[in-house]
């Protein structure tokens, strides 16, 4: 995956994270985590459907920290990395995602299909908590409402 | 008293993208303060609890109400919701 398509993004030998405006490239993914020593290859996508809380949507409007969410995805990445024996890469979209396409991609490969899985579940269920991003969900009419979410306030 | 301009993100963007805001105290909870009663003016009690479970930042640096204001300019973070 080439570093040109984000607008944001950092690497490491063993982990890649990124933020990208618009949908995130879905293509390629094994690629950036691909390693002759690993056999397992572990893929998560967050898609973007056409309904939440019973209500109907058409798209959703990331905003982002670009700061702060580039220094929680690499504290992320750096803490799996040091958990699980994988490769990992982690890309969020900024701005407007429409019903179908990836608003966020997470790869990780290893050596045996374990430490792949149990690193892409994990990742995504701490990116939900820890990186600064807000979901502005948009109705067929337009309209919009921003979703609640976790705070981070620790006082 | 002192001046601190202050992003939006999140939920606060439907009141623009920044606000510049006197400030009377020393501390992030006096910005906290400061928030509130501009919230008050606007007329949106509304966001008063997400205030309430919002957090301010320095840069890339997250804050608590206990923290000494030691930048201009602050983000403020409602609760957030990647994914």
């Amino acid at each position: 995956m080439v570093d040109s398509h984000f607008f944001q993004s950092e690497r490491d030998e063993q982990w890649f994270v990124g933020l990208t405006d618009g949908p995130c490239d879905t293509q390629n993914l094994a690629e950036t985590v691909t390693d002759p020593k690993n056999g397992a290859i572990a893929q998560f996508l967050g898609v973007v459907r056409n309904h939440n809380d019973g209500l109907s949507a058409q798209a959703v409007d990331y905003d982002v920290h670009p700061e702060l969410a580039m220094k929680a995805l690499k504290k992320l990445a750096i803490e799996l990395t040091s958990v699980y024996p994988v490769r990992l890469m982690m890309v969020h979209s900024r701005g407007l995602v429409s019903v179908g396409e990836a608003s966020v991609v997470i790869a990780a490969s290893s050596a045996h299909r374990k430490d792949a899985l149990s690193a892409v579940a994990d990742a995504i269920d701490l990116l939900k908590v820890r990186v600064p991003i807000w979901k502005r969900e948009i109705a067929p009419d337009e309209s919009h409402r921003w979703l609640d979410g976790y705070s981070l306030r620790q006082d | 008293m002192s001046t601190v301009r202050l992003h939006f993100l999140g939920a606060f963007r439907d009141l623009g993208d920044e606000i510049s805001l006197s400030v009377d105290g020393p501390l992030v909870a006096d910005l906290r303060q400061s928030v509130a009663e501009n919230f008050l003016k606007l007329g949106r009690d509304d966001l008063l609890l997400v205030l309430n479970r919002s957090v301010f930042a320095f840069g890339d640096n997250l804050l608590c109400d206990s923290d000494l204001i030691t930048s201009s300019e602050a983000s403020l973070l409602p609760p957030i919701a990647g994914g």
